[in-house]
């Protein structure tokens, strides 16, 4: 094999795409040529530079855009005319018999179990979005849906094994105005409501899975505070944010702004508080 | 049927939650191939207009080669017609152009100098190497996506090597 021979076959050589015989010969080649050596090593190089590349390049998206768009091609918001046809009538026990058929689709769908994790982690996302207009009505459909209990926070600690940090959220010019234990699919967890001086409020999840899901598409950036990384969304509305306390992860929606994020993260992270 | 093609199936029935769950697990990899196409201007528009077109014909996918074969096979079309247009358009004078000069002590980056140095390649080339370097895709998947023979494969990479790595040493590269 000379180096011509060589050369022509050298990407594949680089990326082991060859058979074994030939990955052989073209190594001894490669082995005892220097000119080869050099360019075999400069695909080396540029591969590195990629790599490096690879990690400071980040992705940005819009899926709202995306279903309007979606929604202006399948005409979803026209107006809705009751039906004054047969023709209609029709058409509308047609799209109805559909729709069964999808539901049906989607409850079979829902028996996996990687499968129900992510309709309720997009389901939890939907209602958050909500949190800023109506967050007691929010606290309320999460506890229906997620086969919620009104507890105390001893009780709490009883159901869960272990002492929600919001406990710790008293002492500091909060106050906790009701905790629901919530059988979520990845896991058992908290939701408090919690209320500021000012009679706002805010939600306080404590659960043993990170739940990135739950911030949908929102635009997300990781911070270090208090010596912790958290994960900030801005949500429509809201801010929110997650973080490692201990075993578990604590997310807080509807926060009002960055030096709220900083206090409650030195709250909640006292020692021993989370175990 | 696995979790993904039941997800595909809803999708293209045109549910919204599916349809987002696809989105997302897609959504860094298209946008960062539509990155090494188009101009970083354009990329979010590009990738957008690329999910518009993956959920109106998801209907068509026939589920013979995998998914995300299927999606970066349109993406690379998508992008690459986005150019073409592009490029049939007027361009602007050159004095219109503000460009940012540098200075010995500000030097390029290595990450600016790929961006740089890829600019200059034919598109079909700097597609080729995303795939394989970034998405480390093997040579079948590469023929499948771009619908080139496999042999072809090999020959394209090297030719986008070996002109990458003139480009580069032209902007300095190894100094």
């Amino acid at each position: 094999m000379n180096c011509d021979d060589v050369n022509a076959k050298l990407s594949e050589f680089y990326d082991r795409e060859l058979p074994a015989d030939q990955m052989a010969e073209i190594s001894e080649h490669v082995n005892n040529c220097d000119g080869c050596t050099a360019e075999l090593r400069s695909f080396g190089q540029i591969g590195r530079l990629f790599r490096e590349q690879g990690e400071s390049i980040t992705a940005s998206g819009n899926w709202a855009g995306i279903v309007v768009r979606l929604d202006e091609q399948t005409g979803r918001f026209s107006k809705w005319r009751f039906p004054r046809s047969s023709y209609r009538l029709a058409s509308l026990i047609a799209a109805s018999l559909i729709a069964a058929v999808v539901i049906g689709y989607w409850a079979a769908l829902r028996t996996s179990h990687d499968g129900i994790e992510l309709v309720a982690a997009a389901h939890v996302h939907k209602t958050l979005t909500r949190f800023p207009q109506k967050p007691r009505a929010v606290v309320d459909e999460l506890s229906t849906q997620y086969d919620g209990t009104l507890v105390s926070l001893a009780a709490a600690k009883e159901l869960l094994g272990y002492e929600p940090v919001v406990s710790l959220l008293s002492s500091s010019g909060y106050r906790v105005a009701s905790t629901h234990v919530l059988k979520m699919p990845c896991c058992k967890c908290s939701a408090s409501l919690c209320v500021r001086q000012d009679g706002s409020e805010f939600l306080i999840f404590e659960h043993n899975e990170e739940q990135p899901m739950w911030f949908g598409d929102s635009p997300t950036i990781s911070a270090r505070c208090c010596g912790q990384v958290c994960h900030c969304a801005q949500m429509p509305d809201q801010l929110a944010v997650t973080w490692k306390v201990g075993p578990r992860f604590v997310t807080a929606i509807g926060v009002e702004g960055l030096d709220e994020i900083a206090r409650l993260m030195a709250i909640v992270s006292l020692p021993n508080s989370a175990v | 049927m696995s979790l993904e093609d039941s997800l595909i199936r809803l999708a293209a029935t045109g549910d919204r939650e599916a349809q987002r769950l696809l989105y997302e697990s897609l959504r860094d990899s298209i946008s960062r191939l539509v990155s090494r196409i188009v101009d970083s201007s354009d990329v979010d528009d590009v990738t957008q207009e690329i999910f518009l077109h993956v959920f109106r014909v998801l209907g068509s996918f026939r589920f013979e080669s995998e998914f995300t074969t299927w999606v970066f096979r349109l993406a690379v079309n998508d992008a690459l017609q986005h150019l073409r247009r592009k490029r049939r358009r007027p361009l602007v004078p050159m004095g219109d152009l503000d460009m940012p000069c540098r200075s010995q002590q500000n030097p390029i980056e290595n990450n600016e100098i790929l961006s740089l140095a890829l600019s200059k390649l034919d598109p079909e080339l700097r597609v080729i190497l995303h795939l394989k370097e970034e998405q480390e895709e093997s040579y079948s998947r590469i023929a499948e996506i771009l619908r080139i023979p496999e042999g072809t494969v090999g020959s394209r990479l090297n030719r986008a090597r070996r002109e990458l790595r003139t480009e580069l040493l032209a902007l300095g590269w190894g100094d």
